[in-house]
């Protein structure tokens, strides 16, 4: 199945929260856009429905997009073999977002990953806790607007500004 | 009537069962697990925002550091997606050495894996008898990129250096040599009472808890299903080689038992033997690598690219605005969603399990943190 059928079945679904489909470059990354109240209901549909049957969750991806954050969930059917990227956009100064493992156990520590690194929070994740970081590091490193903290339980670090240019003399 | 006691143990940080350090902190009754929560963190060096600050071309040796043992598996997936966005396409000669080098490191990770995970059962000479294998595969690399183990070998728009007669010679007898080696860890191993007694039945994980879990590779063809992204999604040159996608079969009682991951691996170490092979007959002439401008830029865009690394699907999402550097890198490992399966597999087993299904998962702590 193409991209442009999945969109089809959904929009059939959905109606109104689902977005056209993005294809910036040809058809190397092609996303369908999804509005985030009825996420969980799609994504429930994604893996229920018998012509879709997305059985896998290959990746989550979290993006910090500037205005808004962005999270990508990558399908991919082991059974019909083919795969889909659905994109959520969430506002950035309270970014939540319903939890996925429900219907797929493997979202349990994508979202641990995406809700440190992010800030973005899960509602009705089983067990939210920091994973890859210190229990007490402040803010979200893969924001755009991180600082790059200056001392940790006083190990001192001051890192050169990031080069503008990366040409050689 | 005595109160019931249990006592919270950490296998870990530091255990050979795990490559890394990588702590799970388990709840026991007595010699049982009641329950089992991996911790981990310990080798996180945020890779992903070190690529927002680096060159295009120059992230490529911090991709070797993700997995280093199977350093090819990482470089590879990061220059196939950077391939697609900006459409290079690598030459013909290219995708055969790649083929080659990913193939020589999936075996030198299984043998690692095969001779850890007998170690961890108490039979050290097969440990050796894996090193000494794999040794020989670090010789071959080194004489094709100079580098032991973190290669930074594939670039974008082919691979930095051409393979030598020298080294066809030497890979060609390194074949030769493995594949009547196998029959060696069969009998060491395989048909082993003690050893298969030790795996059968043990940290049998089901076909669909593996899917749902976001498993793959090994454990994930371990429980019966047939998924390798070569076959499925084939890069490279992957589809005009032929081999097999070893499944377990339950030889040892369940499938998708411990016995069963470790028979895949041993298979694929053959598979992967007969498609250097076949790469290396085929291998044509012409180029090795495009010439890229001296400062690349990646076209504004996304792209994602998957490639089946020894563990599993290993994937990688770049996002571009068009500039000297990543917008965003993203890498899915195949360690990392194993963690899924933990609650359930680490449940209701003895301790002297824990390692058999540790070893068997065949974790690598600097993938899970990257």
């Amino acid at each position: 199945m193409e991209t442009r059928e999945f969109f089809e079945a959904l929009e059939k679904n959905f109606g109104k929260a689902i977005h056209p489909i993005e294809d910036q470059n040809g058809g190397k990354f092609i996303s369908i856009g999804v509005e985030r109240d009825s996420l969980k209901k799609v994504l429930e549909f994604c893996a229920a429905d018998s012509s879709l049957r997305f059985d896998f969750l290959e990746n989550m991806i979290g993006i910090d997009a500037g205005q808004e954050l962005q999270i990508i969930y990558r399908l991919v059917s082991l059974s019909l073999v083919h795969t889909l990227n659905l994109k959520v956009s969430v506002d950035r100064h309270s970014p939540k977002m319903p939890s996925a493992h429900e219907t797929w156990k493997a979202a349990i520590y994508y979202e641990l990953e995406i809700a440190e690194m992010l800030g973005i929070s899960f509602q009705g994740h089983p067990e939210p806790r920091k994973l890859l970081l210190p229990e007490d590091w402040q803010g979200f490193p893969l924001r755009k607007d991180y600082t790059f903290p200056e001392e940790y339980h006083s190990i001192e670090h001051r890192r050169a500004p990031l080069r503008k240019e990366h040409t050689r003399p | 009537m005595a109160e019931a006691r249990t006592l919270r143990l950490n296998i870990g940080p530091h255990h050979s069962a795990a490559i890394g350090p990588f702590r799970v902190s388990v709840e026991t009754d007595g010699e049982v697990v009641l329950t089992a929560r991996p911790d981990v963190g310990y080798l996180h060096r945020g890779i992903e925002k070190i690529a927002e600050r680096m060159t295009w071309t120059g992230f490529m040796p911090y991709t070797d550091r993700i997995d280093y043992l199977a350093s090819i598996h990482c470089n590879l997936v990061y220059a196939l997606a950077v391939e697609s966005l900006s459409e290079i396409k690598a030459p013909e000669r290219a995708q055969y050495i790649r083929v080659i080098a990913g193939e020589l490191n999936r075996i030198a990770s299984h043998l690692m894996s095969i001779g850890t995970l007998a170690h961890h059962l108490g039979a050290e000479s097969a440990l050796l008898y894996a090193l000494r294998d794999r040794e020989k595969v670090n010789n071959l690399f080194e004489i094709l990129c100079g580098a032991r183990l973190t290669y930074n070998y594939v670039r974008i728009g082919g691979v930095f250096a051409d393979v030598t007669e020298g080294f066809i010679e030497k890979a060609y007898e390194f074949i030769d040599y493995l594949v009547p080696k196998l029959k060696e860890y069969n009998d060491l191993l395989s048909n082993n009472q003690i050893f298969v007694g030790r795996l059968a039945e043990v940290g049998v994980v089901s076909a669909s808890e593996a899917v749902s879990c976001g498993v793959t590779g090994p454990i994930v063809r371990g429980s019966g299903l047939k998924y390798d992204v070569r076959k499925v999604f084939p890069y490279c040159v992957y589809h005009k080689l032929e081999f097999d996608v070893p499944v377990g079969k339950g030889e040892a009682g369940k499938t998708g038992d411990a016995f069963d991951r470790h028979m895949v691996r041993i298979r694929e170490i053959e598979q992967s033997a007969s498609l250097i092979k076949q790469a290396l007959d085929d291998l044509p002439a012409g180029d090795y690598q495009t010439t890229l401008p001296r400062i690349f830029k990646a076209p504004q865009g996304e792209a994602y690219a998957s490639v089946e690394s020894p563990r599993g699907t290993l994937s990688v999402y770049i996002s571009s605005q068009g500039e000297k550097h990543p917008f965003r890198v993203k890498f899915r490992t195949p360690s990392f969603s194993v963690l899924n399966l933990f609650p359930a597999i680490l449940k209701d087993v003895p301790i002297s399990d824990v390692t058999t299904i540790l070893g068997s998962f065949d974790i690598m702590a600097s993938e899970v943190d990257r």
